[in-house]
Order: structure tokens, then sequence, then C-alpha cells
């Protein structure tokens, strides 16, 4: 897979405030990939200068082989954007929108009236098509949203907190749909998001942001592997009986963190995988497993500690 | 110009369906037939008396209320196709979307100029246009060449003016932070504009050249100097040299507003339209740069802004 996105030393200052910090990066084509990050990250920041909205302070970016402060309007052509308060004109409607937007593409009209029914059956707008969009409900307009930026067939979206404000039944349709679009229409695509279960199940690769810099850039599985040494592993375990004296002997194992009890189970925070060890301190009590399996430590949780302060 | 005429296209269709602008064309519509009817009364009931030595009776019918109606809610429409353009979008976020598709930001800026002129100018000449179907069905008299001359002219210059109140309210839209400031500094202007630049004027030309209580006779020094300080000052005002030139191009204001005869003297031949044109050339030139000084502002901050 090619790169498509290549952005060097990439610095937004406002002021005395940095609000993007050197930040490098490759996206591939072809790829869901993730920005994700507290409040204030820079995320946004990051997307619109790849997107030529806004000229870095230095630093350059080259996306789909356009250099983005030289030729930002190259870059929007083959691009979509999807703003993350995105509005367009309320006082028109769905296909009035897409049709404004088709013309500053220079679609031709001939080809304008297809497309525009083709992306509405996909974000499925169909039935609203002639409805004026200040009658839509925060989703729809999202979807919209969605529509307006694919309008260019480009070859990169940007998607701003696509699911942002919708609810739960919006969000499962929004994130399917993306990723139904990216295969179908052989997209790149490049969303943030701060929220974790969103960019684990949507993105093959994930960006980490926090305070303008770019703290880590791989798969999710890799950043859980990373993660998982200092975090060490999770434990489950349920016993057919559980005294005091099998406890104290689990606790007293080297390696051991800590131990929480409820009734017969337990919940063992270990260095490493000491499953083994376990069984026989079991087995020499006289005590019985029923179930023992490692807990895949929750990337929320490792998360948060590793990149301190809550913010999923 | 990528984007601009669909940018342009879409904001006169956008202006042309607004309630806002539908209500206040059907304002200056309204009062505009009222001042026709009002003026064609006058000229049937006073005929040649109303009228300044030269004057064309036909013309002075337009001159009776329907220029002031121009000056001020004209101007007020100006500004209801102006005061958001940049500003809604930018509160919206829709201004964002938009430039997220390849135009140039010239584009917008301009389009949207060059459509809420095309709009000002269709609301211009139809107001006046309607208003002289009325006057001609009214008083049966038809315009001679010169008056036409004269009536286009003052359709010219009255959506010049209409137009240049777009560009300053335009202006507000983009350098003010929200659509409510915008409003509120285009309303302050308008006001300072059609009001108290006049009240001031007439205050300070009352105490620098007193008129006293005597007989007003073109003469009198007092009363020259009185209007000089004056029409010095109401240059200041956009409305009042829209005024002034309007007035002239109709043929009711010789220079100064007024005519001084000297004894024995025959009186002074009126000026023709060129001449009338030449003389309120300064006036002119003050609705030209305000309009050109306004938007060359707002396309120059607008170009530099940071869209979020
Ligand atoms: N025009 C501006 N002037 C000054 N500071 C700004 C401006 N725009 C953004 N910032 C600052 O830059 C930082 C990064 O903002 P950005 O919007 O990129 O963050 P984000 O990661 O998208 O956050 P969120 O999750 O809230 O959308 C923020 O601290 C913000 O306050
Ligand atoms: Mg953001």
């Amino acid at each position: 897979m090619s790169t498509i996105i290549e952005a060097n030393n990439l610095t937004k200052k406002y002021g005395e405030f940095t609000a993007v910090d050197n930040l490098s990066l490759e996206v591939r084509e072809g790829e869901i990939f993730g920005l994700l990050g507290p409040n204030g990250a820079g995320k946004t920041t990051t997307i619109m200068m790849l997107a030529g909205l806004i000229d870095p302070t230095s630093g350059n970016a080259i996306v789909a082989g356009f250099d983005v402060t030289r030729e930002p309007r190259k870059v929007k052509a083959v691009t979509g954007y999807l703003h993350d308060r995105f509005a367009c004109y309320d006082n028109l409607t769905a296909r009035q929108n897409l049709d404004f937007y088709a013309q500053l593409n220079d679609i031709p009209k001939s080809k304008r009236a297809k497309r525009i029914d083709s992306l509405l059956e996909a974000v499925g707008l169909s039935r609203w098509k002639d409805v004026k969009v200040g009658k839509f409900s925060r989703g729809m307009k999202q979807r919209l949203g969605i529509a307006q930026a694919l309008i260019n067939e480009p070859k990169i979206v940007f998607l701003d907190e696509p699911t942002a404000g919708l609810d739960p039944q919006g969000t499962r349709e929004v994130r399917m749909l993306i990723k139904r679009l990216c295969r179908e229409e052989e997209l790149t695509v490049v969303v943030t998001s701060h929220i974790l279960p969103e960019v684990e199940q949507l993105c093959s690769r994930i960006g980490i942001m926090k305070d303008g810099k770019l703290i880590a850039v791989d798969t999710f599985e890799n950043l859980v592997k990373r993660l998982a040494p200092e975090e060490g592993i999770f434990i489950r375990l349920e016993l057919n009986k559980l005294d005091d004296k099998l406890l104290r002997s689990i606790e007293d194992m080297p390696g051991i963190r800590s131990v929480d009890r409820d009734g017969n189970e337990l919940m063992i925070h270990a260095d490493h995988d000491l499953r083994e060890k376990l069984a026989a301190a079991i087995a020499e009590a006289g005590s019985l497993i029923l179930t023992m399996h490692i807990v895949q430590p929750r990337l929320e949780e490792v998360f948060l500690k590793v990149y301190g302060r809550g913010w999923i | 110009m990528a984007g601009m005429w669909t940018i342009a296209k879409k904001e006169i269709i956008d202006h042309l369906t607004s309630v806002r602008f539908i209500i206040i064309f059907a304002v200056l519509v309204i009062l505009i037939l009222c001042s026709a009817y009002e003026g064609v009364q006058q000229y049937f009931k006073e005929g040649s008396r109303m009228l300044i030595p030269g004057q064309s009776a036909f013309l002075a019918v337009f001159t009776w209320g329907i220029t002031e109606k121009i000056a001020v809610v004209g101007s007020l429409l100006g500004i209801a196709i102006g005061f958001a353009a940049i500003s809604q979008e930018r509160d919206s976020g829709s201004l964002i979307t938009l430039l997220t598709h390849p135009v140039f930001r010239d584009s917008v800026i301009n389009g949207k100029l060059m459509a809420g002129a095309c709009a000002l100018i269709f609301a211009s000449f139809t107001a006046i246009a309607l208003a002289l179907t009325t006057v001609i069905t009214l008083t049966g008299v038809a315009p001679t060449g010169d008056e036409t001359a004269r009536l286009l002219t003052f359709m010219g210059i009255s959506g010049l003016y209409m137009i240049m109140w777009l560009g300053v309210s335009m202006f507000f839209s983009v350098v003010m932070r929200d659509t409510t400031s915008s409003l509120l500094a285009s309303i302050i202007t308008w006001l300072i504009s059609t009001n108290l630049i006049y009240s001031i004027a007439s205050l300070i030309a009352s105490i620098v050249a007193p008129l006293g209580g005597g007989i007003i006779t073109p003469h009198r020094i007092g009363w020259k100097r009185h209007f000089e300080v004056f029409r010095a000052i109401t240059r200041f005002s956009p409305t009042c040299c829209y005024r002034d030139v309007a007035q002239s191009v109709l043929g009711s204001s010789f220079r100064g507003g007024l005519i001084i005869v000297e004894p024995g003297k025959p009186m002074p031949a009126p000026p023709s339209l060129l001449e009338c044109l030449s003389q309120s050339w300064p006036e002119i030139t003050v609705i030209v740069v305000v309009l050109v000084v306004s938007f060359a502002a707002s396309y120059l901050l607008f170009m530099r802004q940071e869209i979020r």
C-alpha cells in the first residue's frame, strides 16, 4: 500500500499557544486512520491543516500528491471533509444543498443528479431529499454531511468526530456507513474521535494525540500489546471453595500485584501470566477451578493510566 | 473565479426569496407609491408654484418624498442584505463547509457582493419604475427626453447608494464576531448617517453662522456661510450626500441649495444634467469611496481571517 498522506513536522501556533506541535504522520492508501485524543489535543487543527483549510505555522504536508499550503484547492478537489460542527444551508433542501456543493466541484450537470441520488440513497436520506435541511434531526444532518464530503468522489475523506452528538442507534448507523463506504468507494478515511471503542471498531491504525503532539501511532492490537507489559495482566478465577489460607498463599505468590475477592471469585492483577502456578497452588489446597481466564485489559483503563487525565 | 457564479446564483435566489428582503422591499415600494401619489396631488394643487424656477414639474413630483424614502428605507434594504452575509455562515458553520470545497475565498465574498448588488439594483429600479408608472398614469404626462435621462440617472444613483450600504454592512459582517453585533454596528452607522450628522451639522452651522431672526434674503452673507458650514459637515454623511445628488439630478436644487439672484439680472438658467452631475461630484465621490473602501477592507480581512 502506498502512502497517500504524508505530514512532516506540522506545527500550528495560535499566538504563543501551540495547538499542533511538530506532527509527522503517514497514512496509507485505503486505510481508515483514527486520530484519538482528549478535547483540545489538536485533532481538528491537524486534519484542517491536512485538508488545506488552515495554513500550518511551519512544516508541510503532501496529500494525494499535492502540497497543502501551495495547492490547497487541488487538495480540496480530491478530498472530502466533514466538519465537527457540520452545517449547510437550512433554507435549502438536502438535494439543493448537494447540488450547490456539486457545482462548486465543477461536476457537470449531466452527472450531478445521478451522483446526488446515489449518495442520498447511500446515506439513507432518499425519502428526505426534498425536505429543507432546517427540519432535519442531528443524525440526518450528520449523514447529509457525509454525503456532502463524498460529492466529488474523493480519494480521501476527513471526518471530524462523525458520531458526536448522535444517539447509540445513530452512532452505530454512521459507523457502519463509514465502513461500507470505505469499502465500496475505495476511500482512505481519516477520522478523529475521543471515543475509544469508536476508533477501535473503525480504524485499521490509530494515532494518539495529546497536547498537540502525536505520541503513538499503531494498530489497535499493537498499541494494546505495547502497553501491556507495564500494565500487567488480569486473571479472573472462579473456585468451588475458597478459604483464607489459600487466599493468603495466592496473595503471597511472587509476581502478584493485587487480588480482589468477591465470594468464590477472584480478580488477580499480576505482572505476567501466572495461570500454571495458580492452578498448582489451588490443587494443593484441595480446591477446584471452575473457570480461569485472562481478562484483556480494557484499553480505556490502560490509556487512562498511560496518558493521564480521564478523557474517555 | 472558481465558484463565484455558483455562489452568486445561490445568493440571489436566497435574497429574492428571503422574508427579510421581501418585507423591506414591500415597505419601500408602498412608501414610494404613497409618496408618488402625494407628489401628484401636490402637482395638481399647486401647479408650478411648488417649483423652483426652471425645474420640471414632472420631476418635482419625485423629489416629493421618494428620495427621502430611498435615503432611509433603501439603505435599510442594503443593510438587510449585507449584515449577515459572512457572519451568519460563520456562526452556523456552513462557511467552513463551503470552504472545504474547491472555491477561492475571493469568490465567496465577490459572489456575495455581486448577488447583493443585483438584488438591490433590481429593488431600486423596480421601486422607482413603479413610482414612475404611477405618476405617468395619474398625471397623464409623459417625461421628456431630458426628464427620462434624469430619472435613469436617479435610478443609478439610488442603486449605487443602496449598494454602498451593502458594502458597509458586509464589512461589519466580516469584522464582527457574530451576526447580532454586525447588525448593531450597521444600524448605528445607519443612524449616524441618516440622522446624527444632519443634526450636528444644523447645530454647528447655526452656532458658527447664525441665521438671525430677520427676513431671509438671499443677499445675506450669513445665510450663505450657514449653508457652506452645513454642507461641509453633511459631506460626512453618505445619506446627506445621496439626498444632495438626487435632488440636484432631479433639478430641484441649485448649487448650495439657494439661488442667488443679483438684483437687476435675469434668473440664471437651470443647469443641465451633466452640469448637475459635475456639481455633485464631491458627493458622488463620497458614496463611491465609502463603497470601495468598505469592500476592499472586508475583502482583505476576509482573505486573512482564520475560519474557525
Ligand atoms: N483560533 C484559535 N485561536 C486560539 N486557539 C485555538 C484556536 N483554534 C483552536 N485553538 C486551540 O487549539 C487547541 C487544539 O484545538 P483542536 O480543536 O484542534 O482540538 P481537538 O483535539 O479537535 O479537540 P476537541 O476534541 O475538543 O474537538 C485547543 O486548545 C484550542 O483551544
Ligand atoms: Mg475537534
